[in-house]
């Protein structure tokens, strides 16, 4: 049996971040290439982007994790609409 | 009527403290807010305890769907009950009534479900899974018509988690559409009809879309709106007022906005 092709690895990495309770994040992007995951998406606080990489270093112990999760701070309450 | 609105805050107990400082003032702006479901990080009650902390004692109704994520630790019960003892009014199936200048808002409340878009949903059909999938969805949209034909009101508001319409959906993969929405939940609303229907679940979704009977449909979820709310005024007290809105107004009649 040769070693498991990197998609499949890939998309059980993103089950288990939507799945982690330290993550629950469903829209992560997960691309694993020669011993190298990339994680990326955006999240709401610096916790939860870390809890993603330690999820990731868990489950990948053996691979170098490159962290581009975004952290996307609220804005103002800005404008309003009419609907009419 | 000036309704505030947001979804997909996903809440977790890192999160205490980081969403109250932007609702400041939020009653001199909205007469109530909406949460469009997914408040929960993975469903667990005590993330809508930090939740319900947050938003206790805010000046306006807050008035709650689940999301998906809110079912995820299989405890919605408890969930719910945290976020009533909390203030937040939780519907699932029922109606909430408010009046305010004379104005009577009834927003009708159901988290929804998934199974896809004219010429491209699931049917009742094949494995007894598949079957429960579509009848789950079925079933939220008949209590959302129900809800909306409960009460008479000036503005009637549908409340969902799941999307009603693709449009909405632009920017998602088409590949996950079935997981996102159904169009059995724009039947339902258009079988009552509404002035407004408030999503999230989409993060990577649009804003502004219309269901084909000509109902206003707005994706709410944080990321879309990129802020912690966004106002929507129906009549005229308060909504010409640019101040108390805080911004510039953009006037929306189905077609036209500018």
């Amino acid at each position: 049996m040769s070693e498991q092709p990197d998609a499949y690895t890939a998309a059980h990495v993103q089950e288990a971040l939507a799945r982690d309770g330290r993550v629950g994040e469903l829209g992560i992007g997960v691309d694993i290439s020669d011993h190298l995951v990339t994680v990326q998406g955006i999240v709401s606080t610096e916790e939860r982007r870390a809890a993603i990489e330690q999820v990731v270093g868990e489950l990948l112990p053996d691979h170098e994790i490159r962290n581009r999760i975004v952290v996307e701070p609220i804005g103002d309450a800005g404008e309003a609409e009419v609907i009419s | 009527m000036r309704i505030a609105a947001v979804a997909d805050i996903h809440f977790g107990p890192e999160s205490a403290g980081t969403f109250r400082p932007h609702l400041e003032g939020i009653e001199d702006r909205a007469d109530v807010l909406l949460l469009a479901g997914d408040l929960t990080r993975v469903g667990e009650p005590a993330e809508a305890r930090v939740l319900a902390d947050e938003l206790a004692d805010l000046p306006v109704p807050v008035v709650a769907v689940l999301g998906n994520h809110d079912f995820h630790g299989e405890r919605p019960g408890e969930v719910i009950d945290a976020l009533v003892r909390g203030g937040i009014r939780v519907l699932e199936g029922e109606t909430f009534t408010f009046e305010k200048g004379g104005m009577r808002l009834a927003v009708a409340g159901v988290k929804g479900f998934g199974g896809g878009f004219m010429g491209a949903s699931g049917s009742e059909f094949g494995e007894p899974e598949m079957k429960a999938f579509i009848k789950h969805t079925r079933a939220r949209a008949e209590r959302l018509s129900e809800a909306l034909a409960a009460e008479e009101a000036d503005v009637k508001v549908a409340l969902l988690h799941y999307a009603p319409i693709p449009e909405t959906l632009q920017g998602e993969r088409l590949e996950i559409y079935p997981f996102l929405g159904s169009y059995l939940l724009a039947e339902a609303i258009d079988r009552v009809g509404a002035d407004l229907a408030l999503h999230g679940h989409a993060h990577a979704g649009s804003e502004r879309g219309v269901t084909p009977g000509g109902v206003q449909v707005r994706n709410v979820a944080l990321p879309v709106i990129g802020r912690p709310y966004k106002v929507y005024c129906f009549g005229t007290e308060g909504c010409d007022d640019e101040d108390a809105l805080s911004g510039r107004l953009v006037r929306a009649s189905g077609t036209a906005a500018g």
